[in-house]
């Protein structure tokens, strides 16, 4: 009579993505309030991204729009942030958005030459790596905070993550 | 001993466990589905894994014995979500 328990990770530890960064030979810029992206701004060229506004009412209504308001409307959005993550190579950066609910958005630009670095440093355009890394950096760090013993961490040939943990007070 | 993976996208799984459950909640949305159905049948407990795509296990003389395998071949095939699942 076993469950299976899944976590949707959602960004909301600065040290554990420093740490995350850390592992991935990443910068976090503390404190960064812009990223860079492409400099002549959002051209309309490719549909708005998930995850950019803070609900999908918003997204949808952004998608909705002239493309002239969409436009004024991604640039007021699109390189700003509350910290950035530089990315070795990488002409543009990455941004981190704090969100209304506590956690942050992780946004950039993989279009053209300027984002491809960041695109295969953060293993596609949903930053997979960041997320994982991160996820691994507060899955440990929650797990002792609740007195859970870290027995052994093994990367798999799939690449995923295998933590074995010995259940302490809770 | 508890095991968890981190898949390559980011995404958590796990047996489910009390103990874990506090340390899972910080870490995002948490979804739990069952995985599995133990039951009596034919000569014994037995252990149905068809959620998760997997055989019927069993029959097991004792009900602890079921679990056991359930939760082992859950590990052994590395946490696969249910049926439905996220």
């Amino acid at each position: 009579m076993s469950h299976v328990a899944t976590v949707d990770v959602r960004v909301t530890d600065l040290e554990a993505m420093k740490e995350a960064c850390a592992a991935l030979g990443l910068k976090f810029m503390e404190g960064q309030k812009s990223y860079r992206f492409y400099s002549s701004g959002w051209q309309d060229d490719s549909p708005v991204p998930d995850g950019l506004f803070e609900t999908a009412e918003e997204t949808a209504r952004v998608r909705a729009m002239s493309k002239a308001d969409r436009i004024k409307r991604m640039n007021e959005v699109l390189g700003k942030c509350d910290h950035a993550i530089r990315v070795p190579g990488a002409e543009y950066e990455i941004g981190l958005k704090s969100r209304a609910d506590g956690s942050y958005s992780v946004t950039y630009d993989w279009y053209g030459s300027g984002g491809r670095a960041i695109l295969t440093a953060l293993g596609g355009e949903k930053a997979p790596k960041l997320v994982q890394e991160y996820a691994n950096a507060k899955l440990k760090s929650e797990a002792r905070r609740y007195g859970h013993i870290i027995e052994s961490e093994e990367r798999m040939a799939d690449g995923s993550i295998k933590l074995r943990l010995l259940a302490g007070r809770y | 001993m508890h095991e968890v993976i981190i898949d390559s996208a980011g995404q958590i799984r796990t047996v489910y466990s009390d103990a874990l459950a506090p340390t899972l909640a910080k870490l995002g949305a948490v979804s739990i589905a069952r995985a599995s159905m133990v039951e009596p049948g034919a000569g014994g407990w037995l252990a149905d894994l068809a959620a998760v795509r997997g055989p019927v296990l069993g029959p097991f003389a004792l009900r602890a014995e079921a679990l056991a395998a359930e939760v082992k071949w859950l590990l052994d095939a590395g946490t696969p979500i249910p049926t439905g699942g996220k």
